[in-house]
């Protein structure tokens, strides 16, 4: 699931500033908060983070599989919430132990969305910036650049490295491993011969990568230069704008209306 | 036999009994009430009972911790004797170091996210045979290895679908994860007695209360933006994270250990013979 982690495309979203995508996840992130006791005030944001995704080109089956990965975590979140409240409001349902009144409801679907939304937005982040220009916007935003550049290599890697423990434990496994076999302490040291060699891998890959880096002079000067950097535009003013009318509505709706 | 060796040994024993006595307890939990495990499991009962001391505890270690996280990566290291340069921060890190960081990184992460982890009691609780590099990419690699650790946590959360601003207390407790056997171990070959030791005290047993409670902390003092209930923080998270942490560090990482640690010492990438050489600048 999302081994490219950025995905390439011509979308909406991918023509954006990384500021302005930036700014519209805190959005996100700020009015899924604001509207975390009332599902339905939260449920604009929720549709948003859809239509986001739609725009992005990664679509809303993304949405689906995301939120079906981790549906046992989200379930016993929501039940647990709906639990809490369940002395008030009037039960809509009562199953045994069960009863969720339309109070709890609306508290636990805004739970629900306050989990959710954000993991959302970041993956439209994630997907539709460059890791260049990730690396680009971590250091505008302070970070320092070492620390950023470990970051958007790590995340360049991944998907290689990914790649490479699936290849060991379907070679060790040729070779007669079976890691769901056995005790648990059994099952657990038959991950070494998986391990061993993804490490022994890195620790040649080290030398390489730090060879590429001395070859391009990284680190040479004290602030990092770029080729490419992004550019402010109309259309991410008034994406910003809209963003912010819309979402700031949100968060005066759920606290004060 | 020396009264040192004795005390090492005694270490290990007690880190080996502690997680399997915690497997004991999943088991007791589940057979109790079968339907709800973490009303029964003595972990998620001791946090839970104990939420106002565990709770100011938590705090304690949460500024510490991100006080010692945020003095490391400038460059520093509190001692005995006050804060004395490491040479290790951020700014002086050589290409290397940088490799190092973003290799581990990359790794860690891969191996959280490719590897299934291995489910004791579907929907209870699991563990990761990953989270076993952790302490030991901070032992071979010092703070590159730290940082990498972290941000390879944070990579896992983003690629599974947790990232929030839960994650922040993930990436420090994670770097915390490795930083206090780099910091407290000193032998770090898994050959002697000695390291054994003191890689269950700091590497098994230590790391895996302070991880838990830095995590857990953040997570509540953060509810009203992250959204899971104290319940489910204390009663469940920090009985997974700690269990996690102590069974397959205590299990899986000296084996792992004394296998690699030749490898790293050979291929030169061990911390101490490039600092000790002055290669960080």
């Amino acid at each position: 699931m999302l081994s490219g982690i950025y995905v390439e495309g011509r979308s909406v979203f991918h023509s954006l500033d990384p500021r302005a995508k930036l700014l519209w996840v805190l959005l996100v992130l700020a009015a899924s908060i604001a509207a975390q006791f009332n599902g339905l005030k939260s449920l604009p944001v929720f549709v948003s983070t859809l239509v986001a995704l739609s725009l992005s080109g990664i679509g809303a089956g993304l949405a689906a599989l995301l939120i079906f990965n981790a549906s046992v975590f989200l379930l016993v979140t929501t039940l647990v919430w709906a639990g809490m409240y369940a002395a008030q409001g009037t039960p809509l349902i009562t199953i045994g132990f069960l009863r969720v009144t339309d109070v709890g409801l609306l508290v636990a679907s805004g739970k629900f969305f306050l989990i959710v939304n954000p993991i959302l937005a970041f993956v439209v982040f994630f997907t539709t910036t460059k890791p260049y220009h990730i690396s680009w916007t971590l250091e505008k935003a302070g970070v320092p650049s070492k620390l950023a550049f470990s970051f958007v290599i790590a995340l360049s890697l991944l998907p290689g490295v990914v790649r490479a423990v699936r290849d060991v434990t379907d070679v060790q496994k040729l070779r007669g491993l079976s890691l769901d076999k056995g005790s648990l302490f059994e099952r657990l040291r038959k991950h070494v011969p998986v391990i061993v060699p993804v490490i022994s891998r890195l620790l040649s890959d080290v030398w390489d990568l730090s060879m590429v880096l001395a070859s391009r002079c990284f680190g040479i000067s004290r602030r990092r230069t770029y080729v490419e950097e992004p550019r402010w535009t109309r259309r991410d003013t008034f994406f910003t704008f809209v963003s912010a009318a819309f979402y700031l509505g949100v968060i005066a709706w759920a606290l004060w209306l | 036999m020396p009264k040192a060796k004795t005390l090492d040994i005694v270490v290990v024993v007690v880190g080996l009994a502690i997680a399997a006595f915690i497997i004991y307890a999943f088991y007791e939990a589940l057979r109790i009430n079968p339907e709800n495990p973490f009303e029964a499991f003595v972990i998620s009962k001791a946090f839970l009972g104990a939420y106002f001391i565990v709770y100011a505890v938590g705090a304690v270690i949460w500024i510490l911790g991100t006080l010692v996280f945020l003095i490391e990566l400038a460059g520093y290291t509190p001692s005995l004797r006050g804060l004395r340069r490491s040479g290790m921060g951020v700014a002086h890190w050589s290409v290397i170091d940088l490799a190092l960081a973003a290799l581990s990184a990359a790794v860690y992460g891969a191996l959280l996210a490719a590897t299934a982890p291995l489910v004791i009691f579907p929907g209870f609780t699991w563990l990761r045979p990953a989270n076993s590099l952790a302490p030991l990419f901070g032992m071979f690699f010092g703070i590159p290895g730290c940082v990498g650790v972290a941000i390879g946590n944070l990579i896992a959360d983003i690629v599974g679908g947790y990232f929030g601003v839960g994650s922040i207390g993930g990436f420090v407790g994670n770097f915390l994860i490795a930083y206090l056997p780099y910091k407290f171990v000193r032998d770090h070959s898994f050959s002697t007695s000695t390291s054994l030791g003191e890689f269950y005290l700091w590497g098994v047993l230590a790391q895996a209360f302070v991880s838990a409670l830095y995590i857990c902390w953040w997570l509540d003092f953060m509810q009203w933006a992250v959204g899971l209930p104290v319940f489910v923080t204390w009663g469940i998270i920090a009985p997974v994270i700690l269990s996690n942490n102590i069974v397959v560090n205590a299990v899986l990482s000296p084996i792992l250990g004394r296998i690699l640690y030749p490898l790293v010492k050979g291929r030169g990438l061990y911390w101490k013979d490039r600092v000790r050489v002055g290669t960080a600048t």
